[in-house]
């Protein structure tokens, strides 16, 4: 697409677009669409450097028991590249309605009633301010950075000047603020409905019937995409840059786990061979029982030659 | 004056939002009358709120605005700190913080300047941790001593509720003989709860036993209440305490909530208590209208060792909560003759499904069920054989 340019709504300075779903001002950090600003734009703070981010990493993979015991001393920080990741965080204040459609139906049908029973409402208007974060870059939807939820506490505007300062890299947006208001409002209405069904004791949908407060903000998180290097082979990381957490991890596994796992499986299908000895005299114990047996040996040979192992959050929390 | 020499101003002030901060600006090239433009300049932004302030937009607009006052700079650095109320000093916090005690004076309070009482369990001795670790069959690593932040509030719910009550009734029938037939019944009440409830103060990290550590500092709340700190006791502690980044009316409506559904699992339960006769099976809710009221709400710091120990399989992670480290979670390892307890349990169940099945065969039955039973001893025999190697148990 030709290179154009949009002019700033905030600072009128002429912004470079590519096609790009939502542009951010370089200038005085404004992010906006063709059609205009779209809200307030924020960022998390950068709370910690690669060097300690890594420090952190290494303490909580070592809580993982197949970390090598060696894990401290051995593993050495590769790469650590600072991101910056769009997420739509939305408040969402409101009335919404909930319960069994047919309790609606119900005060302008009295005689539907079973006889001798009073009117019940099985359902109703429920009040509820809901904080919604959705993933403003597709691609992070699927993966580790598609389950982070956000909040707007503590977070700040938007500073050109501190991502580089940070050497970050900006990811751009690729949802619409549009299309994002509407998943928003559905999420809203989901965690109320599920908020209700644990309440009520069954499955309680609810719907948005009156929205008071709909505060749209586009936040760019902070993240570490990392690798490091453990006995010669490279795995990685990412890691919240403004609070520590490890978001997604591969932990190279310990010998001794892997080594355990082989003699499981030897003995697995040696019983296997065993019970397919007996095939004369006992077909079905035979067959059924090596079945059994061989899915367990190979179980351990799954084990065993699993050199890495991904967490994707804490163990033992 | 030369080219490459800045002019610098500082302030101290209120930001729009309250916050009591020092912002200081920095610019070259340096100009007569630019220092008092900088002074003047900073009094402008603190009309701003604190987010405001730290974003892009404030330092254009400055720019913009020297400008406009006839100065032309070619670099413009703008810093803001917290300001300490008590002692003045100039603090750096992350603008999640919500309260911080001071590391030069030991005040505790919000950014806005307002004191808040400082309630803490003393912590327990290092020789408890050492002493735990033993417990655990290892020996002590690290240990890192930790104050975290918890909201912990008495609150009391009061619900009216309509429940639908499912429920069978034995009925004699003219031939004398017993049959049940399943009923609905309408049944509306009051109920009441009360509750301690703790909130770990801090936004998205994870805690290692946070569960466990909410648990010990609600029921701690009551049986042995946390002493308040003078500031001269909190000022050792203040690099060891996690600042709280949840603010007290956030966690009063998890609190709330927490309590709005205590009151509806009472109200099922007063529901199914109030069956007519006979058995309940079930009971759903069709109307609850809850009133949950905050009645004392407290921040407090929690004494908190986080630990790392070591035993023949490996190093472990654990958690020692309170004045003496009596609740703690921890990881511990499986012994080798748990993990062959467990391969042998699979090896066996596997064995026993082919010999059931044999047995099935034999007798002619139908072989559905025996295919559905090897089927059975396959998914059982993975089952155990994946306990076995599970990496640790969590005590």
């Amino acid at each position: 697409m030709a290179t154009r340019t949009l002019p700033c709504p905030y600072c009128g300075a002429d912004v470079e677009w590519h096609g790009e779903v939502v542009l951010t001002c370089p200038y005085c950090g404004t992010a906006f669409t063709k059609g205009g600003e779209i809200g307030e734009h924020l960022m998390g703070s950068v709370n910690y450097d690669p060097g300690s981010i890594f420090d952190v990493f290494k303490r909580w993979a070592l809580r993982i028991p197949e970390t090598p015991n060696d894990f401290v001393e051995a593993a050495r920080l590769g790469t650590c590249r600072l991101e910056f990741h769009p997420y739509w965080v939305y408040v969402v204040r409101g009335a919404f309605r909930c319960g069994e459609p047919y309790a609606f139906l119900l005060p302008s049908m009295p005689t539907l009633l079973p006889p001798g029973e009073s009117f019940a409402l099985a359902g109703g208007l429920e009040e509820a301010s809901v904080v919604v974060t959705i993933p403003a870059c597709r691609r992070d939807r699927e993966g580790p950075l598609g389950r982070i939820k956000l909040s707007p506490a503590g977070k700040v505007y938007f500073s050109y000047r501190r991502v580089a300062q940070a050497g970050g890299a900006l990811i751009n947006p690729d949802v619409p603020p549009e299309e994002a208001d509407g998943e928003a409002l559905a999420a809203a209405a989901e965690y109320v409905g599920e908020v209700l069904t644990r309440r009520y004791g069954r499955p309680t949908p609810a719907e948005p019937a009156e929205v008071k407060e709909f505060t749209r903000r586009l936040v760019h998180h902070p993240v570490y995409s990392c690798t490091y290097e453990y006995q010669g082979r490279t795995y990685r990381f990412l890691a919240d840059a403004s609070d520590s957490r490890i978001l997604h991890a591969e932990i190279p596994v310990e010998a001794k786990f892997r080594y355990a796992a082989s003699a499981a499986a030897a003995v697995s299908f040696g019983l296997a061979v065993s019970a397919l000895l007996a095939a004369g005299a006992a077909p079905v114990f035979s067959l059924v029982s090596a079945t059994g047996l061989s899915a367990t040996g190979l179980y351990c040979i799954y084990r065993a030659a699993r050199r890495t192992i991904v967490k994707r959050e804490f163990y033992a929390t | 004056m030369r080219s490459d020499q800045a002019a610098v101003a500082n302030i101290a002030a209120t930001t729009q939002d309250g916050r009591l901060v020092y912002l200081s600006a920095v610019a070259k090239p340096a100009q007569p009358g630019l220092e008092g433009a900088l002074t003047s300049l900073l009094y402008r932004l603190a009309e701003r709120s604190y987010s405001e302030l730290l974003g892009d937009r404030a330092r254009f607009d400055a720019v913009r605005l020297l400008k406009e006052w006839g100065f032309q700079v070619e670099n413009l650095e703008i810093a803001v700190s917290y300001r300490c109320p008590h002692c003045a000093a100039s603090i750096q916090l992350n603008p999640e913080v919500v309260v911080y005690v001071c590391p030069y004076c030991g005040w505790a309070g919000d950014p806005f300047g307002r004191p808040v009482s400082i309630l803490a369990w003393p912590p327990a001795p290092q020789s408890a941790v050492e002493r735990l670790a033993r417990r655990l069959g290892g020996t002590l690593v690290t240990a890192q001593l930790l104050y975290v932040p918890l909201w912990v509030a008495e609150a009391r719910a009061e619900a009216d509720y309509t429940a639908l009550v499912t429920y069978t009734e034995a009925q004699r029938t003219p031939g004398g003989q017993v049959r049940y037939v399943t009923r609905r019944k309408r049944v509306s009440g009051t109920v009441t709860v009360q509750s301690t409830e703790a909130v770990v103060a801090r936004l998205n990290a994870e805690l290692f036993g946070a569960g466990r550590l909410e648990e010990w500092a609600a029921r701690a709340w009551r049986a042995r209440p946390p002493r308040q700190l003078a500031a001269e006791e909190a000022k050792p502690i203040a690099p060891s305490i996690l600042a709280p980044e949840l603010s007290e009316s956030s966690a009063a409506e998890l609190i709330k909530e927490r309590l709005e559904t205590m009151a509806a699992d009472r109200a099922r339960s007063d529901a199914r208590m109030h069956s007519p006769r006979g058995v309940a099976i079930e009971v759903s809710l069709e109307r609850f209208v809850p009133r949950v009221e905050v009645l004392r709400q407290a921040l407090v710091f929690t004494p908190y060792w986080l630990f790392t120990y070591r035993t023949p399989s490996g190093l472990f992670a654990g958690v020692a909560i309170g004045p003496d480290a009596a609740a703690f979670q921890a990881e511990a390892p499986m012994s080798n003759v748990e993990r062959a307890a467990w391969l042998a349990g699979a090896w066996a169940a596997s064995l026993t499904s082919g010999a059931l099945a044999q047995v099935l065969a034999k007798g002619g039955d139908s072989p559905a069920a025996a295919l559905a039973l090897a089927l059975f001893g396959v998914s059982v025999s993975l089952f155990l054989a994946g306990n076995a190697f599970k990496p640790a148990k969590v005590v």
